[in-house]
């Protein structure tokens, strides 16, 4: 790898830390104010008879006192714009992968575990790792019949490849 | 010398076990190899696998885990020294040495080396395990809820602060982790938290669904993205079974480093957090601290191989003590060993070592035999490790994806902990490309119950009166320890910002979430 590219990939993947920092913690807030909200409802408990809301209360709370001082030490770091997307294309394999994991989960839901899960391998193999036709045919086949051999055969775990 | 008889009991027990056997020896082999593929940690193995323990005994599930652990260890050196590439955080200073001495032509020599180290560091992490967990669990008998509590809290101090570079996002993981746990049944009020009506969640989220998800689908993303690219290993080198022997002076002249780093290895990794990564670099400086001449370390030493690699194994004996003394992991693959524990109908902490003798005990003598099975495996298999990595780094993706769904869904058959675990993914990689560890996020999950338990047993005992958390010299003591940690992390990063800002100033300020953010804490 040249110096060059190294230093153009370092830079991709600090944009990519400033624009997913701050999305990942109103997530993360957005969670806790939810935690606070459902808690309201629940007993805190007093003294000795500490509620079930206690625990969560205190903890939602410091996550988000934890969030805020996060986010003011990110609005103070250099080269903080969060609107700043300039050259940062989402890579093929990653929107490829992300698609068929939610087409996969669909299929599954319709149709069984079974054939959504040959669908992901499927896909995963030909798209993603880009092999050929036959040879993410044959890899899918072996990979499905080393699961099934590893955990139906030998581990006797009851997994449902139908739909119920 | 207690110990030895139950030690020779448990090896006994290990021994007589076929399937016990087997299960240690896919374990070190899946370990060595997951190890070995760059990017791929310990944890995710480990994490991915979990759901195998479902059909297993507890004693050969537990074997497993431990195994893949121990094998992770071994593997991680493979791809330091042949790729130049470390195939996690505590196989970044075996390329110190390991890789120039691969370029010097001596490839074998630097595998089989950092593999006789690697044992001697395996040994000494397993003896230091066997003396001393019995004490600890003794020790740990006088604690109370509070102590647990106080305890627990220092536990998630120190992984969030010792070997992070950032402590406030790894504190946003851990108490992420400890607010997750709090989903579901309230275990005493049976009230639901936190469930939005859904009866899937009345169990709260499985332990196996947050491992998967935040350790197995976010690093195929990340791998995907492109900041872990899958690398090639078209440049090794055939091997020669010939060429893997160093003489056996060559081995006597390297004991003492070796010797060393095992030592470094299993103190430092009794302490939480601290782990593997820690442990390599303090057993690295300490080892240009003996040398005379230091002037070959970085181009080629010995040593500089020898020392770390014995330090990294070294560790594991070390991080499994609190792990199974205490019931308390000081990283990430600790945790899913106490999560293997309790899948497996087990009680994690001091009375473990009474209630189940029978299982602790073997997989203490487990350790030994798979060290014993990965010197064998990590020496003369190595030609054939270095060609496997060829055929299996082109299929990682459909694998890794197929376990993962497979893992999730084998253990409830329910689609529900697939999706949940998707989201969870998702939510990983966004953590990891913040620079947030998922690591900790993982160990705020499983120690959560824990810690609320223990909390409110304390307030419950101590009739609601809050100075039983500082009553008493062995609460002090914790308390005294919880106040040192924070300074001492808190002065550290001072300092450390300092000299950084320092350097910083010579250079064109960039915003870049690093490993030590996204891998810690206590490396594995």
């Amino acid at each position: 790898m040249t110096e060059s590219s190294s230093v153009l990939e370092k830079d991709t993947s600090a944009r990519k830390g400033r624009v997913a920092r701050p999305i990942v913690l109103m997530i993360i807030a957005g969670w806790a104010l939810t935690v606070l909200w459902h808690a309201w409802q629940l007993e805190g408990g007093r003294g000795d008879e500490v509620g079930p809301a206690a625990v969560p209360v205190a903890l939602a709370t410091l996550l988000l006192l934890l969030i805020a001082a996060d986010l003011v030490r990110f609005r103070r770091s250099p080269g903080s714009d969060p609107h700043d997307r300039s050259h940062w294309q989402v890579p093929a394999p990653l929107v490829l992968f992300t698609g068929t994991v939610v087409l996969s989960f669909a299929v599954m839901n319709l149709a069984g575990f079974g054939l959504g899960l040959a669908l992901l391998i499927l896909i995963c193999a030909a798209g993603v790792e880009r092999l050929r036709p036959l040879r993410a045919v044959l890899t899918t086949v072996l990979i499905l019949g080393v699961l099934y051999v590893v955990f139906v055969s030998l581990l006797q775990v009851p997994i449902e490849l139908l739909p119920q | 010398m207690d110990f030895l008889s139950l030690v020779t009991d448990g090896l006994a027990t290990v021994l007589s076990d076929p399937s016990t056997l087997l299960w240690c020896l896919i374990g070190v082999f899946v370990g060595t190899v997951v190890g070995a593929l760059p990017g791929v940690g310990t944890p995710t193995a480990m994490a991915v696998l979990l759901p195998l323990t479902f059909g297993l005994e507890p004693l050969s599930a537990l074997t497993l885990l431990v195994s893949i652990y121990l094998g992770g260890m071994y593997g991680g050196r493979i791809s330091s020294i042949l790729l130049n590439i470390p195939g996690d955080a505590s196989a970044v200073v075996s390329t110190f040495d390991g890789h120039p001495l691969a370029r010097q032509g001596k490839v074998g020599y630097a595998m089989t080396l950092s593999a006789v180290a690697s044992f001697i560091g395996g040994i000494i992490g397993f003896i230091g395990l066997a003396a001393l967990s019995q004490t600890l669990a003794d020790v740990a008998i006088e604690f109370g809820p509070a102590h647990y509590f106080l305890l627990i809290v220092l536990v998630l101090l120190m992984t969030s602060g010792i070997s992070n570079a950032r402590p406030l996002r790894s504190l946003i993981a851990v108490v992420l982790g400890l607010l997750i746990s709090t989903v579901g049944m309230d275990p005493v009020t049976g009230d639901e938290r936190f469930t939005w009506g859904l009866i899937d969640l009345w169990d709260g989220v499985p332990l196996a669904v947050v491992a998967i998800g935040v350790f197995g689908i976010s690093e195929l993303l990340m791998r995907l993205d492109g900041r872990d690219e899958p690398a090639t290993v078209g440049g090794v080198q055939k091997l020669t079974l010939r060429a893997l022997f160093p003489s056996p002076r060559s081995l006597a002249r390297y004991s003492p480093s070796m010797a060393r780093g095992g030592l470094v290895g299993f103190v430092i990794g009794l302490f939480p957090g601290a782990g593997a990564s820690m442990a390599t670099f303090v057993a690295y400086a300490t080892e240009k601290v003996f040398a005379r001449d230091t002037s070959r370390f970085g181009k080629g030493d010995p040593r500089g191989l020898a020392a770390p690699e014995a330090a990294d194994n070294g560790s594991v004996g070390g991080a499994l003590i609190p792990t199974l003394a205490l019931g308390i992991p000081g990283s990430a693959a600790g945790a899913l060993i106490l999560g293997g524990l309790v899948m497996a109908g087990l009680q994690p902490g001091p009375q473990l070592f009474t209630a189940s003798a029978d299982i602790v005990w073997p997989l203490i003598a487990a350790v030994l035999v798979a060290n014993v099975l990965l010197l064998v495996l990590n020496t003369v298999m190595i030609p054939m490790f270095a060609a496997g990595l060829n055929v299996v780094l082109p299929l990682l993706t459909p694998v890794i994806t197929a376990l993962c769904f497979v893992g999730v869904f084998s253990a409830r058959g329910s689609l529900f902990d697939v999706g949940v675990m998707v989201l969870l993914g998702l939510l990983g990689y966004g953590m990891r490309l913040g620079g947030y560890p998922v690591a900790n996020l993982l160990l705020g999950v499983i120690l959560g119950p824990i810690l609320e338990d223990n909390f409110r047993k304390a307030l419950l005992s101590s009739q609601g009166r809050y100075d039983t958390f500082w009553d008493g010299p062995l609460a002090i003591g914790l308390i005294t320890a919880i106040i040192t940690a924070v300074t001492l992390t808190t002065v550290f990063k001072i300092r450390s910002g300092r000299s950084l800002h320092a350097v910083a100033s010579l250079r064109t300020p960039s915003y870049a979430p690093d490993s030590a953010d996204t891998d810690a804490p206590a490396g594995r």
